[in-house]
């Protein structure tokens, strides 16, 4: 048995020593430069069009659920954007609403209606699809490891790789300097589309969210 | 799960154009027992138009199913995901681009519950079951059945759900699902093979 415990224990150290170093936030750390700007969709392309519903191939990992299925995104009016999960087999598990800069559980499939887990996945679609970013100052800075990234203003942390041409690349979240949510996107130059979104959120609820767009 | 698994047995479409009521039901019925006597396996294409009314969207999927008799049910998706559901006697089977997940139907009444649902919907008989108060109506094309839930669950989730039958009653045509919120799930079956010789090593997922 304690022969055991010593190379569990290694094991163990070693797995804690790389989650502090992968977590580091210095990369966004010593800017060369930082001017303050308003972001709007010629900072970097947005990710969601505002005329007509953007669907995705949706698999979702949170808790114990292994959710798949098709998200469609639509902005409804000037103010309301809806993001809706529906399974393969036809059946809606959420509906979540955007409006006047609020995200909110419009409806949701009973056995997932779960406050912590309903309350994670609003933040992280919110995050996602950068529904709180356009039209919200931040720093536009660049250091020695990051060619070009903001600063969002209102959050401690809140960084988006991004540039006029390849769109935004990541957007890292952390929490006391270590990362709570990193979501990383694919940009297509010729589309001018976001054709995969992954996401890895941290933390008390843990979710791991990948999007493939649907070609129509 | 439970609502889960109903959605994938009640499909699709839209008649509302010239359906009265059936005079004499018991006719029906019998056309309908015979049928289900009769056939021995399902084969058909099946195409499912999600409606979701608050975007004014559609999300349409495409796949094929196989029945067996007894209980043997393979639902497959293969677009715009793959995605498969195998019912094997007691066991479920759930793959989908990423994972396979398997169930246990005699650890879960639900499952079992559902399984009958299942079945009895493909073969048409769920007519006979007393968790839905029916109607009977007919067209020149069509029988339609119209299923009203009475438990609760199945209530807060489903306003109705019509089953459509060819008038010569060889096997369910279409499906039709409304949900309370006026949400609504159509599936329509095509290239139907009825009683071929289906080898049962299709519903085994490794």
């Amino acid at each position: 048995m304690h022969q055991l415990r010593k190379p569990y224990l290694l094991l163990s150290s070693f797995f804690l020593f790389s989650f502090f170093v992968s977590c580091r936030i210095s990369k966004f750390k010593h800017p060369k430069q930082c001017n303050r700007v308003l972001i709007t969709a010629k900072a970097f392309e947005p990710v969601l069009n505002k005329t007509k519903a953007t669907k995705y191939k949706a698999s979702i990992d949170v808790l114990k659920n292994h959710l798949t299925g098709i998200i469609i995104v639509k902005q409804t009016d000037s103010v309301s954007t809806h993001i809706i999960f529906v399974t393969e087999i036809g059946m809606k598990m959420f509906d979540f609403e955007w409006k006047n800069n609020e995200m909110k559980a419009a409806y949701v499939f009973e056995p997932l209606n779960k406050p912590t887990l309903i309350n994670a996945l609003l933040s992280n679609f919110k995050q996602m699809f950068l529904l709180d970013v356009f039209n919200e100052f931040a720093g536009q800075c660049s250091n020695k490891k990051v060619k070009s990234y903001y600063e969002l203003e209102g959050y401690k942390h809140r960084y988006l790789v991004a540039d006029s041409l390849k769109g935004i690349s990541s957007q890292n979240i952390f929490n006391k300097n270590r990362k709570s949510c990193v979501i990383n996107y694919n940009f297509a130059t010729e589309t001018h589309t976001y054709t995969q979104i992954k996401c890895t959120q941290f933390g008390l609820v843990k979710i791991r969210t990948e999007l493939n767009k649907i070609d129509e | 799960m439970y609502k889960t698994l109903i959605f994938i047995l009640f499909p699709i479409i839209s008649f509302s154009q010239g359906f009265k009521v059936v005079k004499d039901t018991t006719v029906l019925k019998q056309k309908i027992e015979s049928m289900s006597k009769a056939t021995t396996s399902i084969e058909s294409d099946f195409t499912q138009e999600k409606n979701l009314s608050m975007l004014s969207e559609k999300i349409i999927s495409k796949g094929h199913f196989v029945f067996k008799k007894e209980n043997l049910l393979r639902w497959e998706y293969n677009s715009p995901s793959k995605y498969l559901i195998v019912i094997n006697k007691d066991k479920v089977v759930i793959k989908d681009e990423k994972k396979t997940t398997k169930y246990d139907m005699n650890s879960n009444k639900v499952f079992k519950e559902i399984n009958d649902i299942m079945l009895s919907c493909v073969q048409g008989t769920i007519f006979k079951s007393n968790k839905f108060k029916t109607s009977y109506f007919e067209s020149d094309k069509f029988y339609k059945l119209e299923l009203i839930p009475q438990a609760k669950n199945m209530k807060d989730t489903f306003k109705k759900i019509n089953l459509y039958f060819d008038k010569t009653v060889t096997s369910v045509a279409k499906m039709e699902m409304i949900e309370s919120n006026e949400d609504l799930t159509l599936l329509d079956f095509t290239n139907k093979k009825l009683n071929a010789s289906i080898a049962e090593t299709i519903f085994i997922v490794k």
